[in-house]
């Protein structure tokens, strides 16, 4: 674990210092879509107490539309940190394609691309949900609501990263790599 | 100890129907401590041939025997622990990582073993004294000349000790002095007992291997195995 942590590291700081702007890009898009669908689901506690205090169908229309609503953004989100996410995976495709030929399973070249995505999404999201709590002066308990559901959005906006190395074994791309140059 | 028997692969060209038959058919031995080269034409079938040979790429028909283990049962997890224990890659663009250093570069195929930073630190300088750029330990690859990177290649591919070096045009890329020097690497780590396969368009490099090869449009040719 160390040793990939530190083979994270390395390419991270290497990332961030040859491509400043994709990087960036990705952290500010991860922390943006994390922001908004907190923003968007904030209401719907509020709407569905709404909704079983007065059990009227329109009620329940305001509540199905803020949901469709939340999705639909998320869903937006989803595909904007998926292309973020290729711009970084396309950063490190020669890297991935080394690794694996020096005997790095796809298991492990995986394992080093979630552990890099991770790190830039859950402390962006960190930073930007901590600097909130300052922002609101909120107590303790609403605190730690925060602090996990930040973990469990970061897994949520993580999860789109999964799919193009779920989708493309990183061997399979060696020949194209090779001859692309 | 690698065994192929009517070995076959086929490629489909991505949006066409059109199929490239690569390799038709191969059936080579290679004894352990031998020094061998491949060579053919372009597009021949070589590269395929050793990156299957590497574990790198599957193949569609026939056996591949390496030290005894039947390839074909391997799991992504096994063959990719063979391909670090047992196998080391020299291409002929080097495959580094270029904004890193050499030492970073050299000790790549250790992290996925469990090694302490010490053990690490031992074999990276003993296999960069074996090719002779341990001064260089701490420069940017990128900034180095074609041979002192082929060097690093080579310091990479053998730093884990494995018993088979395979090569693709190690010397494509380098001058008729440098590739010289780089040629007397490997013939002084085959002495040391290491198999070594080499893909070369050079008839003075594949002078210098012990047995010659030669594939044509994905079958062998050369007349050493017509004799059988
Ligand atoms: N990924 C691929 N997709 C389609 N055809 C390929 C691919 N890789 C190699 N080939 C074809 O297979 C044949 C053998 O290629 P290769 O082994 O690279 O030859 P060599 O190394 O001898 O020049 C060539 O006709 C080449 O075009
Ligand atoms: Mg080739």
């Amino acid at each position: 674990m160390k040793k990939y942590l530190l083979l994270t590291w390395m390419r991270l700081r290497k990332n961030f210092v040859e491509h400043k702007l994709i990087m960036t890009f990705y952290c500010a898009g991860t922390i943006i879509c994390n922001r908004i669908f907190v923003e968007v689901f904030s209401s719907v506690p509020d709407l569905y107490e709404q909704y079983l205090e007065q059990r009227t169908s329109w009620a329940a229309e305001l509540l199905l539309l803020k949901l469709l609503e939340a999705t639909l953004i998320y869903a937006i989100c989803f595909c904007g940190c998926a292309y973020l996410y290729k711009c970084v995976f396309d950063l490190n495709r020669e890297q991935n394609v080394i690794l694996s030929m020096l005997g790095a399973s796809k298991r492990k070249v995986i394992t080093i691309c979630l552990l890099e995505t991770s790190i830039l999404t859950i402390s962006g999201n960190l930073l930007a949900d901590l600097s909130a709590v300052f922002f609101y002066r909120l107590d303790i308990l609403a605190y730690i609501v925060i602090l996990v559901s930040v973990v469990l959005l970061s897994a949520l906006t993580t999860l789109p990263f999964f799919i193009p190395y779920i989708r493309k074994p990183i061997l399979d791309s060696y020949r194209n790599f090779r001859d692309l140059e | 100890m690698i065994e192929i028997r009517d070995l076959k692969k086929t490629y489909t060209i991505k949006g066409s129907k059109e199929k490239v038959n690569a390799l038709r058919g191969i059936d080579i031995t290679v004894n352990d401590r031998e020094m061998v080269a491949i060579q053919g034409r372009s597009g021949a079938g070589k590269s395929t041939l050793l990156n299957i040979i590497g574990l790198i790429e599957s193949y569609d028909d026939g056996e591949y025997m390496l030290n005894g283990i039947d390839v074909s049962t391997l799991s992504d997890g096994k063959a990719a622990k063979l391909r670090n224990q047992r196998i080391g890659f020299v291409l002929q663009d080097y495959s580094l990582l270029e904004k890193y250093n050499v030492k970073t570069n050299v000790m790549l195929p250790l992290l996925f073993d469990k090694l302490s930073s010490r053990e690490i630190d031992e074999k990276v300088n003993r296999a960069l004294e074996a090719v002779n750029i341990d001064d260089l330990s701490h420069r940017k690859v990128a900034h180095l000349s074609g041979g002192q990177k082929q060097r690093v290649a080579i310091a990479r591919a053998i730093v884990n000790d494995p018993s088979f070096i395979l090569a693709d045009e190690p010397t494509g890329a380098l001058d008729t002095k440098t590739s010289g020097e780089i040629m007397e690497l490997f013939r002084s780590l085959n002495d040391e007992g290491k198999t070594i396969i080499i893909i070369t368009h050079d008839p003075i490099v594949a002078d210098q291997c012990k047995r010659k090869i030669e594939i044509s449009d994905g079958r062998i040719v050369s007349p050493e195995q017509v004799e059988k």
